[in-house]
């Protein structure tokens, strides 16, 4: 009885700066802005109470439906991001010759700003630069107005930077996480001739769950929160509405066209949206070994 | 516990530097923070101004703004000027977090605006300009039509235009030749147009150097070519929405739009192309005969003839496909403005200082030094050396100007048409269903006001 | 076949495979640092090859009028102090989450969650309005306090994921050897956890280096201001010089390139297995 009480005492006061920064300034103002969800409002001025207005408009909303259905391809890609991370840190882990190097070079994309990834991007996959013009070399077709131009091949080859982006971190994550893992797992299952695909899926993936769990998880979130930079350099949400994603209209709402309130409700929904995906997610993937 | 050692160490330094750094001294009295009357000499007035031109005193507006503050302060010993250069794209975010906070302390006196729908969205935070505003100031600048009540340039303005930007058409008079063109006979006309962009292609080159990336091309286009077959009349009607936008008046320009794509008028890949600067970089190459540009600050005369050399460039206005009294006219709208927060302590230091900057002198080397056009039209035309930019200043004073329709638009309705042109081009809509989309835009943004 | 030659030959397809993706996150650095040697006029005639006349004053005007020298400061300052704050902000949780058995936990684990989906863009404005009255604008302090509650849900997911990786006994050895909840924390925790703490360390470094639209609001004086402010303002109204911008951020990157290549001998495999022992 006594411990419990400890340990709860002492979870208070270990939580207490973590959930009060949450509080403070992450939470309070959601709250805020999940109240001018309700609201007409420019963001400057008084807010108009309008009850649920805002939700209606979104639903019926057509811009609205082809952003989230732009989210959710970006949501099916992701098991591909994690293997491409998972597959090289694999292949890393052996320190097969030159593997820091390796590890360094991948890490590279990572350490640029969106901002910067964009700029690149924007300028080699012009219709007349490198990238065509390499896969034009080996016969690959080549989109006449430009991967970033072209509606079919946008949301493709945005997908495409940002994971070229952020694999190193994926790699990254899972490196650390197999150094942790004892080194006897593998050992053992080699010696019981264990190898490539059969290694990969009843030795690795079951020791590293938790961190694939964790980095998938992660990646779902932040391409729903965290990908407006790339956006917003690289194609605006065009061309038309081809790589339109929901935090990059929720800008274009609330900053652009002055409507903050409505800008709130697509927050709200969106935020809705990824913690329903979050927990299913979760709930697939755990096992509760707490049995709390 | 050896393996920890160093990175306690290194834990250590970082919280020493950090400790450091968030007890940084805050600058003593912030005369960099706000207008603050409280710090420096007594009566000192600060007043502090945003924009997003100062972020390089080297050169350019830069470099005008930095000598017209140095000049302003001499002039006026209490007054001081801390000039914030903010960054150009998130400058609306930050300048709307700032309104929302309306901070005498925090906020700025001066805030640059760019002319039309920006100017009038911010008027809740800004002071109206009609008491300050001669009717002598009003006659030498041009513009006011951008940043005043309901589009009317009679009634109240919230800024001071300061420059004046439009849209033309520039061509690259070698490669005219080189078709068999006359240079000094630009084709005026539609069709003439077109048959230049066919004998152009034919030679290897494009037609039009065109960015249409982020769908300003289209929407440029639009502003170029909409005088031809929108009156005067027609533009209050289109905003209250009495003109829809499915009016044969705008399908007329669309559907040369759509021509121009149809008939390879533009440079490969014009889709993934921004505007700046790689289209306008396709045209100083020599890669194309016209290009749609500016008539300050960029992709403009005095880029073009740095690059390529005046005298292979001209200008003209848009190729008429539909004669009208307008239809000789280029749009102008745009540019940016100078305008007072509501918030501010010292209202009329800063309209003085905004005058400053309007004023004729400054004007003067604002054409001369910085190479773009003032709003105040009070210059002499004998000091413009560029032969592109005489004939623009000619066609100025002339009055051959008509308003940007782009400006007038509140943002949704902008966007609405951008992004539907630009599908249009991409081939995934047709003409009527892009105007359809935008008028549905239109009375969404109606329904709400805006 | 051989198995010392099937070793050799899988590991050459293995060399491969990593350089072809090698490639392709170096090949773009190149091109951003080849641009960034042309002069302007130089790039509009030779976009994409080598340049026929290096010229290393683009870094120059980048340092100069991106105010690199006053702007790095800052950044070091604020970055440091973050990914510091951060790291105790969210051991503490984590070793709350992953050991300490309290009433409500999966709650508040999941509430914590949930925090990280709030799109930044919306909570801007009440954000902005709260730090005004908390006083802490155009402070370095209100910026640190805004990463660290930005890192809060991703670093305590992060180290709570890895602290549930050490084994529950060591944990009762240490709690049976009289170590207080802070002891089992610093001695057992952070030692197993040093490559989450250093792969944490380095993704806060990393976004708290490169956040530009936070810096921007929250530190508005010139003298305050971070380094990625400075080389934003680079782009301007209408991105003209390319080459130059390029320079610009080349040099924005390269400290975090340095962090990382100082730091990346932590992530090795093996710490675990002397404290197993």
């Amino acid at each position: 009885m006594r411990a419990r009480r400890s340990a709860t005492l002492h979870a208070a006061l270990f939580l207490a700066p973590a959930v009060l920064l949450l509080l403070i300034f992450r939470v309070v103002p959601a709250v805020s802005a999940l109240t001018h969800a309700f609201t007409t409002w420019d963001g400057v001025g008084a807010a108009r109470y309008v009850g649920l207005e805002n939700f209606r408009g979104l639903l019926a909303d057509p811009i609205f439906r082809q952003a989230l259905r732009n989210n959710l391809l970006l949501v099916l890609s992701v098991p591909l991001w994690i293997a491409v991370s998972l597959v090289l840190a694999l292949l890393l882990h052996n320190e097969i010759p030159g593997w820091r190097f390796f590890r360094g070079s991948f890490f590279l994309p990572s350490v640029l700003s969106p901002v910067i990834v964009g700029t690149l991007f924007t300028a080699l996959l012009r219709a007349d630069g490198p990238v065509s013009r390499g896969l034009g070399a080996v016969g690959v077709p080549v989109p006449e107005q430009g991967w970033l131009g072209d509606p079919a091949t946008a949301l493709p080859t945005l997908v495409l930077v940002i994971l070229w982006s952020i694999f190193g971190l994926g790699v990254i994550v899972f490196l650390a996480g197999l150094a942790a893992v004892p080194q006897e797992l593998f050992d053992a299952a080699r010696v019981d001739g264990a190898t490539g695909l059969a290694h990969l899926w009843y030795v690795v993936i079951p020791a590293l769950r938790h961190v694939i769990e964790f980095w998938s998880v992660n990646l779902v979130v932040w391409s729903f929160t965290s990908l407006f930079a790339f956006i917003y350099v690289m194609t605006a949400g065009g061309p038309g509405y081809a790589t339109m994603l929901v935090e990059y209209q929720i800008y274009e709402q609330a900053f652009k066209f002055n409507r903050m309130g409505y800008g709130c409700a697509l927050a709200t929904a969106l935020l809705l949206l990824v913690f329903g995906l979050v927990l299913v997610q979760v709930r697939l993937m755990t096992t509760d070994e707490d049995g709390a | 516990m050896s393996r920890i050692a160093p990175v306690l160490a290194l834990l250590l330094i970082a919280v020493a530097v950090a400790a450091v750094g968030c007890t940084a001294k805050q600058p003593s009295p912030p005369p960099a923070a706000g207008p603050a009357s409280a710090g420096g000499p007594p009566g000192q007035v600060t007043l502090t101004v945003w924009d997003w031109h100062a972020a390089d005193p080297s050169k350019g507006v830069g470099l005008w703004l930095a000598n017209i503050d140095k000049t302003f302060e001499a002039a006026h010993p209490g007054l001081k000027i801390n000039h914030v250069a903010q960054s150009h794209t998130e400058y609306y975010e930050i300048l709307k977090t700032a309104a929302a906070a309306a901070d005498p302390q925090r906020g700025p006196d001066v805030v640059m605006l760019h002319q039309g729908s920006r100017v009038l969205d911010q008027r809740q935070s800004l002071v109206p300009l009609d008491k300050y505003v001669t009717p002598e100031t009003r006659k030498e600048i041009v513009g006011w039509e951008l940043v005043s009540d309901d589009y009317d340039a009679t009634r109240t303005p919230w800024a001071v235009p300061i420059a004046v930007q439009g849209l033309v058409w520039y061509y690259n008079k070698a490669l005219l030749r080189e078709v068999g063109l006359d240079p000094e006979k630009p084709p005026a006309k539609w069709g003439e147009f077109l048959a230049a962009c066919d004998a152009l292609r034919k030679a290897g080159k494009a037609g039009i150097a065109v960015g249409e990336k982020e769908g300003f091309w289209a929407d440029w286009f639009l502003n170029s070519a909409y005088l031809q077959t929108c009156s005067a009349e027609d533009r209050p009607r289109l905003r209250s929405g009495e003109m829809k936008w499915t009016d044969p008046s705008l399908v007329a320009v669309l559907v040369r739009l759509q021509e121009l794509a149809d008939r390879n008028c533009f440079q490969k890949g014009a889709l993934s192309t921004p505007l700046f600067p790689d289209a306008g970089e396709v045209f100083m190459r020599g890669d194309a005969g016209f290009f749609l540009g500016l008539i300050s600050d960029v992709a403009h005369w005095k880029e073009f003839g740095d690059m390529m050399g005046a005298e292979k460039v001209g200008v003209m206005t848009c190729p008429v496909f539909q004669e009208s009294p307008d239809a000789s006219k280029f749009p102008v709208g745009g540019a940016f403005t100078y305008a007072i927060t509501k918030w501010s302590l010292h209202p009329s230091e800063a309209f003085q200082y905004i005058a400053f900057i309007a004023g004729d002198e400054n004007a003067r080397t604002f054409l001369t030094e910085v190479g773009s056009f003032p709003a105040n039209q009070s210059f002499d035309h004998s000091l413009i050396a560029d032969p592109n930019a005489q004939k623009i200043a000619q066609w100025l004073a002339a009055g051959r100007t008509g308003p940007q329709l782009g400006d007038m638009l509140p943002a949704a309705i902008g966007e609405a048409f951008r992004r539907e042109a630009q599908s249009m081009l991409a081939g995934t809509t047709t003409v009527a269903g892009a105007l359809e989309a935008v008028e549905k835009a239109a009375q969404e943004s109606r329904r709400r006001g805006e | 076949m051989n198995p010392r030659l099937r070793q050799t030959a899988q590991t050459v397809a293995i060399v491969a495979v990593l350089s072809a993706v090698a490639l392709t996150t170096i090949y773009p650095l190149l091109y951003m640092l080849t641009t960034a040697l042309k002069d302007r006029k130089e790039h509009l005639f030779n976009r994409y090859g080598l340049p026929h006349h290096p010229t290393l004053r683009n870094f120059g005007d980048a340092w100069t009028y991106a105010g690199v020298g006053r702007h790095l400061w800052n950044s070091v300052i604020v970055s440091v102090a973050g990914v510091v704050l951060s790291w105790v902000v969210c051991s503490l949780a984590a070793y709350a989450f992953a050991h300490l058995r309290f009433p409500g936990r999966r709650a508040l684990f999941l509430a914590v969650l949930g925090a990280m989906m709030i799109a930044p863009q919306v909570i801007l404005i009440p954000l902005y309005q709260l730090l005004i009255r908390l006083n802490l604008v155009n402070k370095h302090l209100g910026l640190v306090l805004v990463y660290t509650a930005l890192a809060v849900p991703f670093g305590t997911y992060l180290l709570t994921s890895y602290f549930r990786g050490v084994p529950r006994s060591l944990v009762e050895a240490a709690e049976v050897d009289g170590a207080s909840h802070p002891q089992i924390l610093w001695r057992v925790m952070v030692p197993i956890g040093r490559p989450a703490l250093v792969t944490l360390g380095i993704f806060n470094f990393l976004w708290m280096w490169n956040e530009l639209l936070l810096s921007l609001l929250i530190l508005q004086d010139k003298h305050l201001r971070t380094l990625m402010v400075g080389v934003a303002n680079l782009r301007g109204e209408y991105t003209t010089n390319i080459p130059l911008l390029s320079a610009g951020l080349f040099l924005a990157a390269v400290p975090v390139l340095l962090v990382f290549l100082l730091f990346q001998s932590h992530l090795t495999k093996g710490m675990t297995m002397g404290a197993v022992k």
